[in-house]
This record gives structure tokens, sequence and C-alpha cells, in this order.
């Protein structure tokens, strides 16, 4: 996940885009891996193990789980990894060209 | 060669011919049976990890993890020859809770449902069929939940039931029914996460706030460096959220 990650973020930079992670590690393990994989994006850490309070409101039992969010704030995808993601995403973004004219 | 030698030979013989012969040796009874075949699965899993511990990357392409499908017809054949030992049920649990989307699992939840469904052991079989693709899991989980006496067998039918048919896109009504059945009685219940009274929660949470078109709940929480933030700071973006961990 991580290549695709980087390379999504950094394709979008200066779009209306965010990559926002709950990661569910210890904090010196998140720190390491945040600095390893260079992850410039938004992480919240959510308590140091899956049982974490955003995971479990959130019904996770799997990772990495997606969520795709318009720029209303509606999920609009769940699931998608990699290229299916980045189309998605893609899409979302046209949507919301589009729907800024007049 | 004096007799003193050829006696001690023939003794060395004997030994060596017993050995060869033990493990196939049908005097065990069949829980010894079961644990030799548990063992011999563990050994080869243990193998593997050890191997792919000490293995080059190039290497640790040509491991194969040990299946246990391939375990599987010797567990069956175990439980089929001694039906009426308690080692017969253990080698059904065996193969319904380790085979996956395999005939095999079929068939020992077939034999299970013949002869098992009110054993109080067979709680934690629900829960491995949650992810299955075969209509027999659905089958199994539908009889042990009219037939079993037991809470906590139910209760993991119940929502391993909801679970199942989720995945299948079908039965959400029935889906949200039995999760609300289990989140009303199972806080007795211990589960991975919780108890299962709190995961029939989390999935009817899921039902009724984290489906398609709906607007995402609120996220706040803090980042590794104690910094706060909120999900909806990022309204006006599109954004994509990423539960994952570096393991």
């Amino acid at each position: 996940m991580y290549p695709h990650e980087r390379s999504l973020v950094k394709r979008l930079e200066g779009k209306p885009f965010a990559l926002l992670g709950v990661n569910s590690d210890a904090k010196e393990r998140l720190k390491q891996a945040m600095k390893k994989e260079q992850i410039t994006w938004h992480s919240w850490w959510d308590g140091g193990d899956t049982g974490g309070p955003i995971a479990t409101k959130w019904n996770v039992h799997g990772w990495p789980t997606i969520y795709v969010l318009d720029h209303k704030g509606v999920i609009r995808a769940k699931g998608p990894r990699e290229e299916a993601l980045a189309q998605v995403v893609d899409n979302l973004l046209k949507e919301m060209a589009q729907s800024a004219k007049p | 060669m004096n007799p003193r030698s050829l006696l001690a030979l023939l003794l060395l013989s004997a030994l060596v011919l017993a050995a060869s012969r033990a493990p196939a040796d049908s005097k065990l009874t069949p829980r010894q049976q079961y644990t030799a075949l548990e063992q011999e699965y563990d050994s080869a899993r243990n193998k593997y990890f050890q191997d792919y511990g000490n293995a080059s990357e190039k290497e640790r392409e040509k491991l194969t993890y040990p299946s246990p499908e391939q375990f599987s017809d010797r567990f069956l054949a175990l439980a089929k020859a001694h039906p009426e030992d308690p080692a017969a049920l253990d080698a059904l649990i065996w193969v319904a809770t380790n085979c996956r989307q395999n005939k095999s699992q079929d068939g020992s939840l077939d034999l299970l449902m013949s002869k098992y469904l009110t054993s109080p052991a067979l709680t934690n079989v629900s829960f491995a069929l949650v992810y299955s693709d075969s209509p027999k899991a659905e089958e199994f989980l539908r009889a042990l939940l009219k037939a079993s006496p037991h809470h906590a067998v139910k209760g993991l039918a119940a929502y391993s039931l909801g679970r199942y048919l989720l995945g299948k896109d079908r039965g959400r009504a029935e889906a949200e029914k039995l999760f609300e059945e289990v989140a009303a009685s199972g806080a007795d219940l211990p589960a991975y996460r919780g108890t299962y009274a709190d995961l029939a929660k989390g999935e009817l949470f899921e039902m009724q706030h984290l489906g398609i078109g709906q607007v995402a709940p609120e996220i706040v929480g803090k980042n590794v460096d104690g910094k706060e933030t909120k999900l909806s700071d990022y309204r006006g973006k599109v954004v994509v959220i990423d539960f994952w961990g570096d393991w």
C-alpha cells in the first residue's frame, strides 16, 4: 500500500484531497513506520492496538480498511485499493470541479 | 559369528523392525491418533515459520505454507472410523475451523449436523464460517441456531450468520434482526474485541451509519505527537480514510 499511497498523495498535491490514516500500531512503531516509509500524511493514533476507539466505532475487522468520502463528507466507496482507489478519487475530484461550475 | 552375537543381531533387527512400524500402529487410540495428527500439522507449520525467518527474500517466494486441506482427509477419516469416540468431534471441529473454502469443510459440517448439533463444543465453529462461500456454511449456521440449547453457541451462530449474509449482500433485514438479538443477549460472551454484544452493536452501527451515501460520522482524535484533529476539519476535500497498521 505504501508506494501507491505515496504516489497518490504526491500526484494530487495542491488538489482538494486528503489521505487520512487511522493507525493501530504501538506509538513507537508508528513513529518508525512514518519515518521509514516516508509517510507525510496525517494519521490518527488509535490507542496502540486493533481495539482502539475509532476502529471499534467504525466496526473495522480487517486492515487495511478503506473509506472514500466526497467533499461533502458523504461515504462514496468502501474498500478500493491501489489503482481502483486512485480511479475513485479522480472521479470524485472531477465531480467536485463540475459541481463548482456556475 | 558366535551364538551370542547372532542373538544380539536378531534382537537388534527385531527392535529396528518394531520401531519402523510404530508410526502405523493401529493400536493408537482415536484420541492418540488425533493428537498425533494435530502435532504433525503444528510442526509442519512451525517449520514453515522457522524457514521463513531464516530465508532470504528470494527464498521466501519458494516456501509454501502447509495448507490444512492437506490434512483434512485424515482428520475426516478418523472421525468416520470412530464415530462414537469424543476424538471424532474434535477432528470434525478441526476441519470445520481450519479448512476454508473447501469441500472437506462441507464434509465436516454435514457430519457435525448429523450428530453433534447440541454439543457445547461448537461455539467457535460458527465464527470460522463468516467468510465462507459455501451454502453449506449457511445451512449449518441455521441448523445450529435452531438446535443448540447453549447460549454461547447460539449467540455466535446468530452473529456469524448475520456476518455471512451481509458478506453475500443479501438478507439485510434478517442480519439486522440477528445482530439486535446478540446485542441484547451477548454481553456475557467474550469476543476478540469486547463482547459479542459489542461486535453486534458495531455491525448495527455500520449498517445504520456507515453505508454508501451516508454522511460519515465524526472522528476526533490525536496524531502521534498529541495534536488533536477532526474529520470535519477536512470538509471541502475528497478524503480517503485508511485504517492501517504496519504489519
